[in-house]
């Protein structure tokens, strides 16, 4: 061989041993010096992390029976990102192409949905499509509880129905329908606001690092949100959402390249969430729920003169407290609204209709959430502060045991005009204040001004308390004994939305009027506005929550609760404890016993017969609580005595609120009952309704008739059937005859 | 009388002497079988698929074939081993004329799989010309660069004329159209071309002719679209079809030094490397035997090409060194393309890995070509 050859086979050799050291190098690159990196690619290639969405826990009433549960649903969901990826995947690779492929797609879909027997449009289907409120990876849902042949039939058909898929989910299950609505909420999907917001929770620091800057990693036994996750949206769902939400349980699999699962390898499974006891009794709130309606239903009814307003009666609220402890046993709100329509998202007419205030804002709880005039039933606190602040005896105020005569109206003794003989002058400067209906009283002491609600006899003590000189009496007494008794602040009970309602003094009236002239064109406080909040009226807005609130602590001697709605949380392990609130003291307001004992007995005889002065007329609720004819019930007063307080807020251009507060068993020595262990503290407020002694009153009859005869009808299932406010109707109308007959036996 | 012989360095009596089988290089036979080896295990775990879980039955219709392959590759190598090679030159001008009827036939007759018609398809088994006619190829070159050689080199006119013999082959296969085999087709080119003696500059202008024709032919759009994709994954990492390198550098990189044992491969179980039974078979050896076992190949194949370079330059006449210098450019190319591509430093092309890969195919002309080495090498001093 020639030595060129030798060369030119030397050169063949260099080229194949140079490209053999090049393959060894990237060999040794990839297998030895980035391994490491590149089995966790293969790791993840083959592993996906499934959540598991975990069941929340169920809201329960006092005695245990489940207002709120879980129940398995399938639904047919459909993925705009798979959908389109398998589009591509099969062929289809223009728009146009792809467009027309799902309105056939659609086509058949809605046809075999409404065969099935969900009838579904085309539109239905291309509207959740295309709902802006997805992102294109969400799993849309099109479809639920659909029957099962049909799920089979879609779930085998990737080709024919593409990112269409089918799956079970678990959702709210209300057994007792719309009842409790605004206590309990409802569920939805979390908005990207609300995940943001969420997203520092569950967070731990990295195990693996020491170094404090490191960032913190999620808690692998966390609840961390993600997108399209349920969370509590009002109510307890809300209130208590870390305590139901349940620890989401995690499915290792692994794929092969198609994502076909190949193995499970590793999955925990989701842990339920906590369980929340109310101290709700739902007989006790379906019962007040039905009353409430129907108070309302009648209201409705009366005919009105030309000169009134008309009794629209859209809407009222009614509570129950326990008041040796601050539990709520029943708060209702009228109107409502079912929570079952959240399941699957709501849409956004259905949900604008719920919050209209035209349809009064079904969603809105009223008993929390809604500011009223107190008006009469705030009473009582005037009373308190004028003896707690000396106005009782203070110079023209006689003592709260002296007798006054009522001519109807109070001429406030700072009008420094004297308008003696012309009562238009001295309506129209407001120097004369009247009680409603220029209702005339003789002998009208403290006990008795509550009794027949005598405005004059609290003007005269509003007026006191901002003309006397300040070293005398506290001009802001009234204010703050209501403070004291929590009203014009929030309770803290445990629910979203509390409002705090307001009872203005005068600084707040000038600063108030500083802020916004426009709005509030008045800023000097007057001695009329004092007269006007102590009949509970002008510049008193309270919830109904307060003011039952406040009557328990009247009830109870002075203890101030925050009420409670919610008893304990229980974990879904046995074996740990479960959280008790128990009662919540706030304070202890201190009543001077000997008004105490005037205001007891003067509440006492709003609903009693008068016994000590018979000449006198009955209460302002002895109607509704002795005579059925009269719309009220024959009330077992003796052996179940009821303190009340009837209340006629003026809303201006409307029709006067109607409310009734209210506590018992309650009775004292003066009026021949010595049963005095109060358990219940109601309050009801009917909007555009009337007289408080026509409407609330009755209405708080007919639910302590019931709760004290012990006869509170058990409330029924939805299961039970569509009846129930039938069957709940009829067993209470006959229960009522039945002691009507005994009675006038 | 018997004529004294000098001994030529490296060769002894055996070599030279006796039948054939005791002639032939045994170095050559033993490597071929521990590629083969180890070709049969790779593609047994690359094949078998998931396991039964009940009956723990697993796939072995790929293997059996392959078993089938290399026993009719080696009764034919051993075939072709045996004529003396000068004997049957006279064929050479039969079997290039043969070779093109083979491959014009296939637009008629062949069959299209993955978008390249290549096969001609009797049903149980698959032929793939543009494989058998690498061999054509090296003998047709072999057999022209080797008569026209003269003192001076080769004359430009005989180089062209040599090219134009091996781009009549490339264009056919071009038109299937597969860009990878005509690589081959240019390694085989190159490498005898710079044996055979052809003067530098004519090397640089061949190269730049083939530089403008391929951009010529991209140009015109004669590379389909795929092809050009992969092509250019190369480059571009973010293109689509960087998948499949993508997946086969964490597969390899996943076996790591020791590998994740025979099997055990998670890449290759989930069958997250497309081709891993052909173009990607060594994804499933790097990934399961991990760099020992990559390493043990491109030993086995560092000294089976040593080995056909030792014959080349023993060989007695230049015919058989071209031939077996086109058989090295051949493996050479094809080991260091399929590896290359497998570890992510070369373009994807549709190469297999010889005497590796499933495919009957390749796996012939594998062994026919080490065949026709042994023949050189059995044939030599006589």
């Amino acid at each position: 061989m020639e030595d060129t050859s030798r060369l030119r086979m030397r050169v063949l050799g260099v080229v194949a041993v140079s490209l053999f050291v090049a393959l060894f190098g990237r060999l040794w690159y990839l297998q030895a010096l980035e391994s490491e990196r590149l089995e966790v690619f293969a790791e993840s290639n083959i592993t996906r992390t499934l959540r598991t969405q975990a069941p929340r826990g169920q809201i329960l009433d006092r005695n245990g029976r489940v207002l709120v549960e879980n129940r398995l649903s399938t639904v047919v969901t459909i993925n705009q990102d798979e959908h389109v990826k398998a589009l591509i995947r099969l062929g289809f690779d223009s728009v146009d192409e792809r467009t027309e492929f799902r309105t056939e797609m659609f086509a058949d879909l809605a046809g075999e949905l409404s065969q099935s027997g969900q009838l579904t449009k085309i539109a239905d289907l291309e509207r959740a499509f295309d709902d802006q409120s997805f992102t294109a990876f969400d799993d849309i849902p099109i479809a639920r509880d659909v029957d099962e042949e049909l799920l089979i039939f879609i779930g085998e058909r990737p080709d024919r129905f593409p990112g269409v898929q089918v799956d079970q989910d678990v959702v709210r299950s209300y057994p007792y329908g719309e009842a409790a609505a605004h206590i309990l909420g409802y569920v939805g999907s979390i908005t990207g606001g609300e995940l943001v917001e969420k997203a520092d929770l569950y967070l731990i620091d990295n195990p693996d690092t020491d170094d404090p800057e490191a960032p913190r990693i999620e808690d692998p036994e966390g609840k961390q949100y993600r997108s399209n996750d349920e969370i509590g949206k009002v109510g307890i769902e809300a209130f208590f959402e870390d305590d139901l939400r349940g620890v989401p349980g995690t499915r290792e699999i692994l794929v092969d390249n198609v994502g076909n699962l190949v193995e499970e390898t590793d999955s925990k499974d989701p842990i339920q969430g906590s369980d929340v006891h109310l101290t709700i009794d739902i007989d006790l709130q379906v019962k007040l729920e039905f009353e409430l309606k129907q108070a309302l239903d009648q209201a409705r009814l009366v005919e009105t003169t030309q000169d009134e307003e008309p009794f629209r009666a859209p809407a009222g609220s009614g509570v129950i407290i326990d008041p040796r402890d601050g539990s709520v046993l029943a708060m209702a709100s009228y109107p409502t609204f079912d929570p079952g329509d959240f399941i699957d998202g709501i849409s956004q007419e259905q949900f604008d209709k719920l919050s209209d205030p035209l349809e009064h804002q079904p969603l809105l709880n009223r008993s929390i959430s809604e500011i009223y005039p107190a008006a009469s039933t705030f009473k009582p606190f005037t009373s308190i502060a004028a003896e707690v602040y000396n106005v009782f005896g203070w110079e023209h105020v006689d003592d709260w045991n002296v007798p006054i005569s009522d001519p109807g109206y109070w001429d406030l003794v700072s009008c420094s005009v004297d308008y003696t003989g012309d009562v238009e002058g001295a309506l129209a400067s407001g120097c004369r204040k009247r009680n409603a209906g220029d209702a005339t009283m003789e002998g009208v002491d403290l006990r008795h001004a509550l009794t027949f609600s005598s405005d004059t006899y609290y003007y005269r003590l509003g007026e006191a308390f901002w003309i006397a000189p300040d070293a005398e009496i506290n001009p802001n007494g009234i204010q703050e004994i209501a403070a004291q008794f929590g009203l014009g602040a929030e309770t803290g009970i445990q629910l979203p939305g509390e409002k705090a309602g307001v009872i203005l003094t005068a600084e707040q009236f000038a600063a108030r009027h500083e802020a916004n002239p426009e709005a509030f064109p008045r800023g000097e406080w007057g001695p009329g506005d004092n007269t006007d909040i102590a009949i509970g009226q002008g510049s008193v807005a309270i919830t109904p929550l307060q003011l039952a609130n406040a009557y328990a602590t009247l009830a109870n001697g002075g203890t101030v609760y925050s009420p409670n709605v919610v008893q304990r949380i229980v974990p879904p392990d046995p074996t740990d404890d479960p959280v008790e609130f128990g009662p919540r003291v706030l304070r202890t307001v201190e009543v001077p016993p000997q008004v105490n004992q005037q205001i007891l007995d003067g509440l006492l005889g709003v609903t009693m017969q008068p016994k000590v002065n018979v000449t006198q007329p009955p209460g302002t609720a002895f109607d509704a609580f002795n005579q059925p004819a009269q719309g009220g019930v024959a009330f077992d007063l003796i052996n179940w005595p009821v303190a009340g307080k009837t209340g006629t807020a003026e809303v201006t251009g409307r029709a006067d609120n109607s409310l009734f507060a209210a506590f018992g068993p309650s009775g004292s020595s003066t009026w021949g009952t010595s049963i005095n262990s109060p358990e219940y503290a109601m309050v009801v407020i009917l909007e555009e309704s009337g007289f408080g002694s026509k409407h609330a009153a009755p209405m708080v009859a007919r639910m302590f008739d019931v709760i004290a005869r012990d006869e509170v009808p058990q409330a029924a299932t939805k299961d039970a059937g569509d009846s129930f406010y039938e069957q709940n109707a009829n067993s209470d109308f006959a229960a009522a005859g039945v002691v009507g007959e005994a009675l006038d036996g | 009388m018997t004529t004294f012989r000098p001994s030529k360095a490296g060769f002894n009596d055996r070599e030279t002497q006796g039948p054939l089988w005791i002639r032939v290089d045994v170095s050559i036979v033993l490597l071929a079988i521990g590629l083969l080896s180890l070709g049969l295990i790779v593609v047994y775990s690359a094949t078998r698929g998931i396991p039964d879980p009940e009956t723990g039955a697993v796939n072995r219709a790929f293997i059996e074939r392959q078993l089938v392959f290399v026993g009719a590759g080696c009764f034919f190598a051993a075939g072709v081993a045996t004529i003396d090679y000068r004997k049957t030159r006279l064929a050479v001008p039969f079997i290039y004329v043969g070779t093109i009827a083979l491959l014009v036939g296939l637009f008629a007759f062949g069959e299209n799989f993955n978008g390249a018609t290549s096969w001609y398809s009797f049903g149980f088994v698959t032929l793939q010309p543009s494989e058998f006619a690498k061999l054509s190829l090296i003998l047709a070159l072999a057999s022209w660069f080797s008569s026209v050689q003269s003192r001076d080199g080769l004359q430009l006119v005989n180089v062209m004329l040599g090219l134009v013999l091996a781009g009549v082959f490339a264009g056919l296969v071009l038109l299937q159209p597969d860009f990878g085999t005509v690589m081959v087709y240019a390694a085989i080119v190159a490498g005898i071309v710079v044996v055979a003696g052809v003067a530098m500059r004519h090397v640089i202008a061949v190269l730049l002719v083939v530089a403008v024709a391929i951009m010529a032919m991209i140009q015109q759009g004669f590379l389909r679209e795929t092809q050009l994709n992969r092509f250019t994954a190369f480059v571009d990492p973010e293109n689509t079809a960087r998948y499949n390198v993508n997946q086969s550098e964490i597969a390899i990189g996943n076996g790591g030094l020791t590998g994740k044992g025979l099997f055990q491969g998670t890449q290759n179980n989930n069958s997250l490397v497309p081709e891993k039974e052909t173009d990607f078979i060594f994804s499933v050896l790097g990934e399961e035997l991990g760099f020992i076992g990559g390493a043990v190949l491109l030993a086995l194949f560092g000294l089976l090409l040593l080995r056909i370079w030792r014959v080349a330059h023993l060989a007695e006449d230049e015919y058989g060194r071209l031939i077996c210098v086109g058989v090295f450019s051949m493996f050479l190319f094809q080991a260091f393309q399929s590896v290359g591509m497998n570890v992510g430093m070369m373009p994807v092309t549709g190469i297999p890995l010889p005497l590796i890969s499933y495919g009957g195919s390749s796996m012939m002309t594998s062994l026919l070509a080490l065949g026709l080495v042994e023949n050189v090498h059995a044939h030599r001093l006589r």
